[in-house]
């Protein structure tokens, strides 16, 4: 699958790795989409969870997608900058990402560009800043 | 033996009649206080205890609480677990539903205090902040004994009303 998944999108696979039962892609923006096809069509048609890490330097975005049959999973990473980042909405390849995109916006200020409703989904609409980053201090009294 | 006592306490017999003296008060409040009906209102892992507490093991009918689905028919709000940021209008908004007179318990550290989620960024800390409580119950979650001694607080605090001071 490996070889097949960098012959069809070519150089934006950063890295590519097989642990286990699951599958770690590491992928730039440009191709995110086109890999969640790829793999959607392949029988990974359950996106399990998408959610983000600050790790400080650069946020990453991961995406899960899970095989009903075969119980195999692969994991996307996908890179943006800190803040201001935004990454293509991949509702179009997966409906369910509606609300977990939402969730990663709220809590992380990723912005997904055709999302078709990206509102706050758990905190209050007046809410100002992301409450997971770390610039965020974890004691605000 | 409780009932009887307090009977004596607060009726007067007619001698030779059948007719009895007592006040408004004490009927009122004996009423108001023997027929509690809360509004459900579970939000977390408290609401799980509050279910046991009203099935059968603990059996909170036989204290005259029934659980009501609607603000409309409740006298009592049992705050049972977190209340979001997001929560907090839309439980000021059944508080404002239910008729007078209402009381509310808080029941667990979040709904007394924001509990574990103290300084969070979308917990109230305290459901305080948004309605009058007039118990709170404890524990995380409190058992059903809890809730069931947080109910007889509640019922001392109703006989102690007047018609004539009832703060509110």
């Amino acid at each position: 699958m490996i070889d097949n998944l960098k012959a069809e999108i070519g150089e934006d696979i950063e890295s590519a790795e097989q642990v286990g039962r699951e599958l770690r892609l590491r992928v730039r923006p440009a191709a995110l989409v086109a890999c969640c096809r790829f793999c959607k069509e392949r029988g990974y048609r359950y996106p399990a969870d998408i959610t983000a890490v600050d790790t400080g330097s650069e946020m990453r975005v991961v995406y899960r997608l899970v095989s009903l049959e075969s119980g195999e999973h692969v994991v996307i990473s996908v890179g943006v900058p800190r803040t201001g980042g935004s990454l293509p909405s991949v509702t179009g390849v997966f409906k369910g990402a509606d609300w977990p995109e939402r969730e990663v916006y709220d809590l992380f200020g990723v912005r997904f560009i055709g999302h078709p409703d990206l509102r706050r989904i758990l905190l209050t609409d007046d809410w100002q800043g992301f409450p997971l980053l770390k610039t965020v201090p974890a004691q605000s009294k | 033996m409780g009932v009887a006592k307090r009977l004596a306490d607060m009726v007067v017999l007619v001698p030779g009649g059948e007719f009895i003296l007592t006040k408004v008060d004490y009927v009122l409040n004996w009423g108001r206080a023997s027929s509690i009906w809360p509004l459900t209102y579970g939000l977390a892992c408290c609401a799980i205890e509050m279910m046991a507490t009203a099935a059968s093991r603990w059996d909170l009918d036989r204290f005259g609480v029934m659980y009501r689905g609607s603000p409309r028919q409740a006298d009592l709000m049992v705050v049972a677990g977190t209340v979001t940021k997001k929560m907090a209008p839309v439980l000021r908004q059944l508080y404002d539903q239910m008729p007078e007179p209402k009381y509310v318990l808080a029941m667990g550290g979040c709904a007394c205090s924001g509990g574990p989620f103290h300084d969070s960024y979308s917990v109230v800390q305290g459901v305080d902040e948004i309605v009058p409580v007039d118990i709170y119950v404890p524990g995380c979650p409190p058992r059903p004994e809890a809730l069931i001694d947080g109910i007889y607080r509640l019922q001392e605090k109703m006989h102690r009303e007047s018609l004539r001071s009832r703060e509110s």
